[in-house]
């Protein structure tokens, strides 16, 4: 058992206990399943109990090309269709992750990275603009994650570089997640047609 | 000169358009009409003309798989294991699900996918009527497939077989299967999924299996008591192969451009075939309403229909031709071929349905 194992466990928890809320929005929760399917993957790889990196790797890439803008556009616009809807909300995730898919084949390795980035920034810029203090401490913590997992920063023999993803990673989704369940939004007429018709 | 190759693809061509041919013989001799001429000529024109469009679009498709599969793929099958196989059928006909479901309730899927139920008839010709846009998308919802692993050689052959299981589905020769509808995509079912009635919509996506259907409650039995019609709801009335492939991309994109926010913009490409913004009268859209209960079959000229005919025997020629060389063409040269087929699909059409309009006129 390796610090990536337990740092990717602890990034399960946390996105699983965003999932499990029925009042977080939907296309939150849908990404935050994402990032859950990819911690669980990582927690067994860096574990060695069933190490499938193929898999790891695709659900990382996912999470970057299309949990984190799913994530960020269900905070920004969260009356929207893709916040409210799974059929939306797969929709964004299936087209944003043939992008992904796409740039990945292509050796374009970079794609992944900026959206997660740019993201991440928008949902700072956001907070800052709205003085929401904890969805700016959130969104600062994905920040984080991004930009030291980045730069390969680590402190051995106790983290490593993925450490800091994981981790940053779970303190900001949480953070985020409870900026979202203290203010729920109101369903609007189309959210509840949405869920009434398709959901 | 570029050297002939053989490809699977070249016999079954040919082979389909005979079944046609034996079908409507089987069909004269029961005394059953399920057969019109423009109908069945217009449905194999565009299956020709998929063909030269998708020849490319399949070669995206399995390039992109095997580059994930590459990539990603996390175990290794054995490919003389039945167990492989039948485990990728099954895999391959539940992705299949999902991208014929998507094909019918995303709205910019089902500007592709309307192109193959724009027949009003439904019989073996009607299985040739693909559509020429819709390589765009499906391939990413067999993506699982590689990521498992399974080799792209797998993924071709299940491909052909699931694809070659839904023609002889295309009849109304053939009627109830007892026990076998429980399971298995049928004649039977698969009228029920083309029909326009309103019991028949958005039901029996499923490819070679039916218990998909089952599972997520889209299925649906075919009705005694209510004879299937087939079609659309806004009928196409053309015999234009080019128009039956954009006629609704052209429609949703006027209909985009007249909304006034973005919301509803967004709303025509990925809502339902049904939806429309807030306060629109309801009736002008795909699936909602009934027009046209006559079928589209107006007198054209004879010199008209031979025209057809020999477009359709000269245009097959062609593809196998151009199938069996392809390999070995430049992509500008196929790009090319490909262009010079949908424009010569295009002015045909157009001459065919000017045709008949003044033939229905007069």
């Amino acid at each position: 058992m390796n610090s990536l194992a337990l740092s990717d466990g602890v990034l399960l928890i946390a996105t699983l206990a965003i999932i499990m809320k029925p009042s977080a929005s939907t296309g939150i929760r849908l990404s935050a399943a994402v990032f859950a399917a990819a911690a669980f993957l990582g927690a067994l790889r860096f574990s060695t109990l069933l190490p499938l990196p193929g898999m790891h790797s695709f659900f990382s890439g996912l999470g970057a090309s299309a949990a984190y803008p799913l994530l960020a556009a269900a905070f920004l616009w969260p009356d929207s269709a893709v916040a409210q809807s799974w059929r939306f909300a797969s929709i964004f995730l299936i087209i944003a992750g043939a992008f992904g898919l796409v740039a990945s084949a292509l050796e374009f390795n970079l794609w992944g990275n900026f959206l997660a980035i740019v993201a991440v920034v928008a949902l700072l810029c956001r907070s800052i603009k709205d003085k929401d203090v904890i969805a700016a401490m959130g969104s600062g913590s994905l920040l984080a994650a991004l930009l030291l997992f980045s730069s390969q920063f680590s402190l051995p023999p106790v983290l490593q570089p993925g450490d800091f993803l994981h981790l940053f990673m779970a303190l900001g989704l949480t953070l985020m997640a409870t900026r979202s369940l203290r203010f729920p939004q109101q369903p609007t007429a189309l959210s509840r047609v949405n869920q009434a018709s398709l959901d | 000169m570029p050297e002939f190759v053989f490809a699977p693809t070249i016999v079954v061509i040919p082979l389909l358009i005979c079944l046609v041919v034996i079908e409507l013989g089987v069909s004269r001799l029961l005394g059953r009409s399920v057969y019109t001429f423009q109908d069945s000529i217009t449905s194999i024109n565009i299956g020709i003309m998929s063909q030269f469009v998708n020849a490319t679009g399949a070669v995206i498709s399995a390039f992109m798989y095997a580059i994930i599969q590459a990539k990603y793929g996390t175990f290794t099958w054995d490919l003389t294991s039945p167990f492989t196989w039948i485990f990728a059928l099954l895999l391959y006909d539940f992705m299949y699900y999902w991208v014929h479901r998507t094909g019918h309730e995303v709205n910019m899927f089902w500007a592709s996918h309307i192109t193959h139920h724009s027949s009003e008839q439904f019989n073996l010709s009607t299985a040739l009527r693909q559509a020429s846009t819709g390589f765009y998308f499906k391939w990413v919802f067999y993506m699982p497939l590689a990521i498992l692993g399974i080799p792209v050689q797998v993924f071709v052959i299940i491909g052909l077989i699931d694809l070659l299981y839904q023609v002889w589905v295309h009849t109304r020769l053939v009627g109830r299967l007892g026990w076998l509808e429980l399971f298995l995509v049928t004649p039977s079912n698969h009228r029920v999924h083309h029909g326009k009635n309103d019991y028949c919509i958005d039901k029996n996506y499923g490819g070679v299996f039916s218990v998909w259907d089952r599972l997520f409650g889209t299925y649906a039995d075919e009705r005694v008591d209510e004879p299937v019609r087939f079609g659309i709801k806004t009928p196409l009335n053309s015999w234009n192969p080019v128009w039956s492939n954009l006629h609704y991309w052209v429609g949703m994109f006027r209909k985009a451009g007249a909304q006034s926010n973005w919301r509803d913009k967004l709303m025509c490409f990925f809502g339902e075939p049904v939806w429309m913004p807030q306060g629109s009268p309801v009736g002008d859209i795909e699936k909602s309403v009934l027009t046209g209960e006559e079928m589209h079959e107006p007198d054209s000229p004879a010199l008209i229909r031979l025209s057809g005919l020999l477009m359709t025997v000269v245009s097959a020629g062609l593809l196998v031709l151009y199938l069996g060389s392809k390999q070995q063409l430049p992509a500008l040269v196929q790009i090319f071929i490909a262009s010079f087929a949908v424009l010569a699909f295009a002015s045909v059409g157009l001459l065919w349905s000017k045709a008949s309009r003044r033939g229905a006129a007069s």
